[in-house]
């Protein structure tokens, strides 16, 4: 899950990997992937599209930044996957995965959902994947515009830590991004547990 | 994939009424997984277009739409009608009938550059093009279109057409589930322009050449 | 030694070959030919992007464009072969859309002549097809501010202060020179690129007099095209406003 805090954003999300049949494949799995340190993206869905994705679209932000010397928006990143994902759909090869980007532009921080057929959502707060239904039930009750960082990794946190409590695909841990306009920093175990315990 | 929502619209005498509701649910799920979601859109002052559907799919065919229409304005300095807005859209979905047609159906309804109008336009997600004088699309246009069905009547006030049009939103809202029932219905519309378009500063030297 | 005399003969009938000296001599009649064309001129201030150039006025034909719109916040100016111009204005436009398709936003003025210049290049190193003999100005308001930049015949691209290309360009280019600094405030620059403008209108008027053609002659407000690049989008100067500042300089606007 994703949102926007008064001058950055927040991605959080836990660390379990499961396939249908039950079983959970990875306990230590990382599905926030920094693409630049001004944006990162959560996956939800096929592990295997999801790292391709990253992949190539670390690179392509690399040639975006080499080719018109500037970084890209948030927006354009968005819109840029989003027309990937859709051509694929279109092909009848879609790529199985739900992709919140999340990041900090000239413009503010953004955050977009993109969905498998090309949809892009910007919206404050958003959610992707199993466990999704729950913490949108503590988001929608917690968010409120022009949050501090520390307010903002707190619901987040507490958002993730909900799915985790009520849905079996969801669980072993917590993985927190901040961005904000300064760069990327992921927290450390430690910090996560200080505010989960809190 | 994300889906959802009903559209509709009343083409009134002086004006064009077209409505959303909210809500995008999340594959077959009945969970409203997107609220943030636009699916109402305004060309020119004059002109509405609302699509239903599969959302990454009208997304990006509105996106092709405005940009062709772009490349018509500055290209070929044409202003688009109604009809030609709705026969472009018609045409960008009817160009992927044999690969991909994409799931969405959508309304086109306003005014011409003359002021002639209003013209309401249906069109399909294979780019079949039915013109109307009313219309309900989307997941609830069963429940939407009875509501317009009985109450639509020639020569309706604007301020009869919204209430006709947010009792048909809200009904399908309230009994359909993949629309949002919390969030209110958004109904937007266009008023006859009250002079013919003219070309911008810019390119009024060009039309000396035409 | 070549039959037809000292020169590096044939050298000049093809891009795809060098002279002896290193140059590709089509692509510099290509230049010859982009500066027969009417003056244009771009001058960038803080505010905005001025974009200017000479029509030619005739009692018999309708003035012709020399400003296109490209997109909502580009516009572009051309020097040189009209019919060349053209194809690489739709080009332009062309990229310019693709981007909005791509990325969901406006092109970059500076990623649009790259691109522009990458398809102008082609006709430098290719057999059986000439360069375009036209110079490019493309102005616009991107998420940098005001920019301009000038892609000539050979896709050399050339960010620009003040520049222009065309008929009499040298005295222009020496006006400019003179008059032009990176401070300059939006209503100076504008007076500057009509002073421009009119300078190369008297030139041409010197010459005249020895040529007669359909087109007329003399300073007119009227053959003066200039429009103003800023957040807003493209706007056209009135040429009224053209008119004021032209008998403002002491010129005789007919």
């Amino acid at each position: 899950m994703a949102l926007k805090y008064s001058d950055g954003v927040v991605l959080a999300a836990d660390r379990r990997v499961s396939i249908n049949t039950g079983l959970v494949v990875s306990r230590t799995y990382t599905k926030i992937v920094p693409l630049a340190d001004f944006v990162a993206i959560t996956v939800s869905g096929l592990v295997a599209d999801a790292q391709k994705i990253s992949e190539f679209l670390t690179a392509r932000i690399k040639k975006f930044e080499l080719e018109r010397r500037r970084k890209p928006l948030i927006k354009e990143i968005s819109r840029y996957l989003s027309l990937v994902m859709h051509n694929h759909l279109k092909s009848y090869m879609p790529l199985i995965t739900h992709i919140i980007v999340g990041g900090v532009d000239v413009r503010g921080p953004h955050i977009f959902f993109l969905d498998d057929a090309g949809s892009v959502v910007e919206d404050d707060f958003l959610s992707s994947g199993s466990g999704s239904p729950i913490a949108y039930g503590y988001l929608e009750a917690a968010y409120r515009e022009g949050m501090s960082e520390e307010e903002a990794i707190r619901t987040a946190i507490y958002a993730i830590n909900s799915a985790i409590m009520r849905d079996v695909a969801t669980g072993d841990g917590i993985d927190v991004v901040v961005i904000s306009p300064k760069g990327l920093r992921k927290l450390s175990d430690e910090e996560v547990k200080k505010y989960l315990r809190r | 994939m994300t889906y959802g929502g009903t559209i509709a619209a009343i083409a009134g005498k002086d004006f064009v009424l077209v409505g959303v509701t909210h809500g995008a649910a999340l594959g077959r799920s009945f969970m409203i997984s997107r609220r943030g979601a636009k699916r109402m859109f305004k060309l020119y002052d004059r002109i509405l277009v609302a699509y239903t559907g599969l959302y990454g799919g009208f997304q990006h065919v509105n996106s092709m739409l405005e940009t062709y229409l772009k490349a018509d304005y500055y290209k070929y300095k044409i202003v688009p009608t109604v009809k030609r807005v709705s026969s472009t859209l018609s045409a960008i979905l009817y160009s992927d009938r044999f690969k991909f047609p994409n799931p969405i159906e959508a309304i086109v309804a306003g005014f011409n550059p003359d002021r002639s109008g209003p013209e309401l336009y249906v069109v399909g997600s294979l780019g079949e093009l039915i013109p109307e004088k009313y219309a309900a699309t989307g997941d609830g246009f069963e429940i939407a279109l009875a509501v317009l069905e009985s109450q639509y009547k020639e020569d309706l006030s604007l301020e009869e057409a919204k209430k006709i049009l947010y009792s048909a939103l809200k009904t399908a809202a309230a009994r359909v589930m993949t629309n949002d029932p919390y969030l209110e219905p958004e109904v937007d519309y266009v008023k006859r322009p009250r002079d013919n378009f003219t070309f911008s500063e810019a390119f009024s030297f060009r039309l000396l050449v035409l | 030694m070549s039959r037809f005399g000292d020169q590096a003969v044939g050298y000049d009938k093809t891009t795809s070959m060098f002279s002896p000296d290193g140059r590709i001599i089509q692509l510099e009649y290509a230049r010859v030919a982009m500066r027969r064309g009417l003056l244009t001129i771009a001058i960038v201030t803080k505010e905005a992007v001025i974009l200017g150039g000479l029509i030619p006025l005739s009692k018999l034909l309708l003035p012709a464009e020399k400003i296109y719109q490209i997109d909502d916040h580009i516009a572009a100016a051309y020097a040189g072969y009209t019919a060349d111009g053209r194809v690489l204005i739709n080009k332009a436009r062309d990229i310019a859309y693709q981007n909005r398709l791509i990325f969901g936003e406006e092109i970059d003025v500076y990623t649009l002549a790259e691109e522009l210049s990458d398809y102008m290049q082609q006709y430098t190193q290719y057999g059986g097809v000439r360069p375009f003999g036209v110079g490019i100005f493309i102005g616009g308001y991107d998420i940098y501010g005001p920019r301009a930049v000038f892609v000539d015949p050979g896709g050399t691209i050339f960010g620009i202060r003040a520049y222009c290309v065309g008929r009499d360009d040298e005295k222009v280019i020496k006006l400019l020179k003179e008059r032009y600094d990176p401070e300059i405030s939006y209503d100076d620059a504008l007076k500057l690129a009509v002073e421009g403008l009119v300078l190369a209108m008297k030139e041409e008027d010197k010459r005249k007099e020895k040529k007669k053609t359909e087109y007329e002659s003399g300073v007119s407000h009227e053959r003066v095209l200039i429009v103003r690049i800023d957040k807003e989008g493209v706007k056209r100067i009135p040429e009224d406003d053209i008119k004021k500042i032209i008998e403002s300089l002491g010129g005789d606007s007919e």
